[in-house]
């Protein structure tokens, strides 16, 4: 029985490797019409806040753009819910959008893990993925495909410390969530300040899934620095540990807290006013002051109710549809993965960030990365920022070339 | 010097938080052998209920978790009345699936109506801050809210001791969990005590729940997530042992906090290496059942 | 291999059955026993594997996750259906497998078959070591020690981030074309035949093993330990025999997984994993092994597609499914429609 299955299973396999091949052929005829694009996110789980935000993004763009008209044609998303930090079920995902829904384009991606998983995928199918998220700045080096519309870990780590030593401060703590981004902004940090002259007092790692930081506190006190910086990821450790902080009393025993993406918008009301003076170093805020951008959050709220803010995640989203109708407009619907990368290179546009341009060597984006302090607008808490690092390329590329 | 302070505080209150909240699960074990693995999710909904009533409806923090524990004994004997008629009837490997299932119903509610994102209870201001003593050199600084969290499951777990030791329903407790069918050959109503226990059990989870919210913040995967940690305490502890519960929980608080701060490189590691140590040495737990 | 071995107890209930003795059980018991012979049946599952072929033609990366979660569920269903051995961490040997061969693809050779062995036998010998621990423990213990051991590794996996990649996961590594001929392509279709193929040779070996004496000795002992102790049957090495052979049949799935996916993730470890793959069987019914088909189709099938319906009901509604299985078909819906005829 088992060598008819075999000749079975090879015949099939025979079968299939001639359909594969004969499938090459439809993947790239051009569709004059709709051209889809793939929305690989969060949906459900505890991350699903990610895939509400990247929703809204996508949404807003295709709202202000006749329901995703570039030129001759519409743009359709089509989404799948990465469901979790799981790289095989992102893998698996990218390859049936590409495959089954036969999507130009894929966007998104809440997490590295999920990002990486579908490299593979993408270099077999010369694909373009715009990545929404995802601080790890060697992501754009695991294929041509990547481009980068979101923010690294290093290019918001190095203003911030900057601005620290700036600020006179001589030493640092520096404490991290253990795990891979966490491993980067501790480099970050690490590297950058003790080559402004400052010392690194004391690394502490915080398992992740911690709630309770009194331990890692405790640490960090007893390690007399001046400056604390922090990386947590969005969500309750990031809550947790900033609250934990000020409930310590450490601020009062003279350390100032410094962080990156800690003091988003969205987690800020479950801070509370522990969070006030916060300072933190990042790209957007939905309090910025520029025009581009009080027109965008304005757009947000008349779409998505008077309490919505934009954040990051839709930010990114929204300037990523930008990114794939330029990619659509220089193949001109064509899927032609090489000719969209090389147009999305030289894409230079007014973001409410503020002026962003995409590196054409390392296909990340360059902005503003701003300093901000945590304070009171109405009563709604948000980020004000104070000084401004222009066009920020990511150092982490500039140091390994 | 000062450290050490801290640091047993805050593994002591840990320990605590976990020994209310597990307590409930290892008499209930003990007693019908019920592998009841929706506990946790009791105390998820204790801690929501007391936000709830903090937050939206203004009670003070003291009022809300005893009036919060109290809804949610009366959910819990509404559902060991009901739904856990099903779970008795099945074998153990059934009332594990059947009960994660009620913990995925649970958890899922929770998502529908509280929402995914993390909260905790804010303490009202007598309960903030740090008490601070010592001169320059050597502080103790020690969290306000840990010496009163120590303080009340202190209180709790002594009433509960004196409750089993010196009362009736005690001894018939006792009784029931050593040998439920003399027990009943002596005319125990078993179902009966069990009943009560069992709602007992998720009063004080949903105490440790509302209580703990600072340490295990509250969110709809709370009764996931924390499971883990309650199963630990019961099985080292010793199934339907107080005092083994008791002592593992304070151990496993002590053990989590003093490790992550000595040994940070194990840190998330060390419980579960310990776990394992303990149950290959002491299979039935560090105070094992005599039946 | 054709007496049933009778001092095998009727009086004690089948795995997952209702409790209580009675003839009906002895009944259930010796059906089981039956049914563990090759039936007709089998080629039913040659049909669903060309169906779903046929089927899934544009949705080949989904059936082939099918297939490794049946192939994972029937290793589960070893330890768990035919040796009684109750856990809560079998994706351990999943996720050993799963690194061993992305590394062993990374370091050694991107040969699929021999990438295959390696995870398979990694498991094992980690299921072997661990064994020693887990089968003589009982109850909530074993359970306990399960979880300990599979959280451990998943936390040694982040400590060891420069080999495993941690959570970014262990990816970049290449798969050489199967036999040297069928390359694996974006379309999936050499994966499915090849993740098939490994099905039908472990569902072979599986079916071989509990017909053996070994086979049903281990189920003896699911029934009643202390009796098969009496008869002299050295308990203890049977059940890690066992165990350790289910966690390598657990490897080659997460090998499978490894080498068609061409990723690896920490979750392959993760608590998530061991507690989807309890459910499978839940759902499809323990001890016959048809039970991990049954349960890893509905479930991976279901959670997909309730993944793009709505995720957020998802999780109740699969709370009630596992309510309502337990309740009224307890030896799962394997059993269930067996209990129709």
């Amino acid at each position: 029985m088992e060598s008819t299955v075999r000749a079975v299973g090879r015949r099939r396999a025979l079968l299939g490797l001639v359909a594969a091949l004969a499938g090459v052929g439809p993947l790239q005829a051009a569709r004059a019409e709709e051209i889809k694009v793939g929305l690989l996110s969060q949906f459900s789980g505890v991350y699903s806040w990610w895939g509400v935000e990247y929703q809204r993004g996508v949404d807003l763009w295709l709202a202000q753009n006749g329901g995703g008209k570039v030129g001759a044609h519409t743009l359709k998303v089509v989404n799948r819910d990465e469901g979790g930090a799981n790289p095989q079920r992102a893998r698996q995902l990218a390859q049936e959008l590409v495959v089954s829904e036969r999507v130009q384009y894929l966007i998104g991606g809440a997490f590295t893990p999920t990002v990486l998983g579908a490299a593979d995928v993408i270099n077999q199918a010369k694909v373009p993925y715009v990545i929404c998220n995802s601080g790890t700045s060697s992501v754009t080096n695991k294929s041509p495909y990547y481009v980068r519309v979101g923010f690294t870990q290093w290019s918001v780590s190095v203003p911030l410390v900057k601005y620290a030593v700036e600020q006179g401060s001589k030493n640092a703590a520096v404490v991290v969530a253990d795990y891979a981004p966490g491993a980067d902004a501790l480099e970050a940090f690490g590297k950058t300040y003790k080559s402004l002259g400052g010392t690194v007092v004391g690394e502490v790692r915080v398992p992740m899934g911690t709630t309770d930081f009194s331990t890692y506190l405790q640490r960090v006190r007893d390690l007399k620095a001046d400056t604390v910086f922090m990386f947590m990821p969005l969500g309750p450790m990031s809550v947790g540990f900033i609250k934990a902080f000020k409930d310590r009393e450490l601020d009062k025993a003279g350390l100032q807290l410094m962080a990156t993406n800690e003091a988003a918008e969205s987690d800020l009301p479950a801070v509370g006013d522990a969070a006030l003076g916060l300072v933190t170093a990042l790209h957007y805020s939905p309090f910025l002051d520029n025009p581009t951008n009080k027109a965008f959050v304005a757009a947000y709220k008349a779409k998505f109710g008077a309490d919505a803010l934009p954040s990051i995640a839709s930010l990114a989203a929204y300037d990523g549809m930008r990114v794939v109708a330029e990619m659509v407009k220089a193949t001109d619907g064509k899927a032609d993965g090489d000719k969209a990368m090389a147009a999305a290179k030289q894409m230079k546009w007014d973001s409410p960030r503020g002026p962003v341009s995409i590196d054409p060597k390392t296909r990340e984006i360059v902005q503003n990365v701003y300093i901000r302090k945590v304070q009171k607008f109405g009563n709604q808490l948000g980020n004000k920022e104070f000084k401004t690092f222009t066009a920020v390329k990511d150092p982490w590329h500039e140091q390994n070339p | 010097m000062s450290t050490l302070v801290s640091l047993l505080i805050d593994g002591v209150s840990y320990g605590m938080t976990l020994f209310l909240i597990a307590v409930g699960l290892t008499v209930t074990l003990g007693v019908m052998r019920v592998v009841n693995l929706t506990h946790s999710a009791f105390a998820m909904v204790g801690g929501y209920l007391a936000l709830w009533l903090v937050r939206s409806a203004g009670f003070s923090f003291y009022l809300a978790v005893p009036m919060a524990a109290l809804l949610t004994m009366l959910l819990g004997l509404a559902m060991e009345r009901t739904l856990y008629r099903w779970v008795y009837r099945s074998d153990a490997l059934g009332q594990l699936l059947m009960t994660i299932g009620i913990t995925f119903v649970i958890t899922a509610l929770a998502k529908g109506i509280a929402g995914p994102s993390i909260q905790n209870i804010p303490l009202p201001v007598s309960l903030q801050g740090n008490w601070v003593w010592g001169g320059e050199v050597g502080a103790v600084s020690v969290s306000v809210y840990r010496v009163f969290l120590v303080a009340v499951s202190a209180a709790l777990a002594l009433a509960l001791w004196l409750g089993l030791e010196r009362t009736a329903f005690g001894a018939r407790l006792r009784a029931a969990v050593d040998n439920p069918s003399m027990a009943r050959c002596v005319g125990i109503d078993v179902p009966r005590v069990f009943s009560i226990t069992f709602t007992l059990g998720c009063g004080l989870a949903a105490i440790g729940g509302a209580l703990g919210t600072q340490m295990l913040p509250l969110e709809p995967y709370y009764g996931l997530k924390y499971l883990v940690l309650v199963l630990i305490v019961v099985a080292v502890g010793g199934l339907g042992s107080l005092r083994g519960s008791f002592q593992a929980a304070l151990l496993l608080g002590l053990i989590d906090t003093l490790g992550r701060y000595y040994l940070p490189a194990l840190g998330a590691f060390i419980i579960y290496l310990c776990v394992l140590g303990l149950l290959l040495v002491r299979p039935r737990g560090l105070v094992a059942s005599t039946s | 291999m054709t007496s049933v071995v009778s001092p095998v107890s009727t009086a004690a209930p089948a795995a997952a059955a209702v409790p209580g003795p009675g003839s009906a059980d002895r009944g259930v018991v010796a059906a089981s026993f039956l049914l563990q012979r090759w039936r007709w049946a089998d080629l039913a599952l040659l049909v669903l594997l060309l169906c779903g072929y046929l089927f899934a033609e544009r949705h080949l990366a989904l059936a082939t996750s099918v297939l490794v979660a049946i192939v994972f569920a029937l290793s589960l269903d070893l330890a768990q259906g035919y040796g009684g051995i109750e856990t809560l961490g079998h994706a351990a040997f999943f996720g050993v497998g799963a690194y061993a061969a992305a590394l062993y693809a990374t370091h050694v050779s991107p040969e699929p078959l021999s990438g295959l062995a390696v995870a398979g036998a990694c498991a094992a010998v980690v299921g072997a070591l661990t064994a020693f621990a887990v089968v003589r423990a009982h109850g909530l213990t074993q359970i306990m020690l399960t979880l300990a051991v599979a959280t451990v590794l998943y936390e040694l996996a982040n400590v060891f981030k420069g080999i495993t990649g941690g959570d970014d996961g262990l990816g970049g590594f290449d798969v050489a074309p199967l036999f040297g001929r069928f390359a694996f392509d974006l379309f999936g279709h050499t994966g499915y035949w090849y993740a098939a193929g490994v099905l039908l040779v472990v569902y072979a070996l599986c079916k071989a093993l509990v017909n053996t004496p070994f086979g049903l000795v281990v189920q003896g002992i699911r029934e009643n330990p202390v009796r098969m102790r009496m008869l002299g049957v050295p308990v203890v090495p049977r059940l890690v025999t066992l165990y350790a052979v289910a966690a390598g049949v657990a490897g080659i799935a997460g090998g499978l997984a490894a080498q068609v996916n061409r990723v690896v993730g920490m979750d392959a470890l993760s608590f998530t994993a061991s507690a989807n793959v309890l459910v499978m069987l839940a759902l499809g019914g323990t001890g016959r092994l048809y039970g991990a088909f049954f349960g890893a189709i509905v479930f991976v099938l279901l959670s997909d597609r309730a993944a793009v319906i709505n995720p957020t009901y998802w999780l109740a509604a699969l709370g009630v499914l596992l309510i309502l299985v337990v309740r009224f078909a307890p030896r799962g819906l394997s059993g269930g429609l067996k209990g129709l005829r």
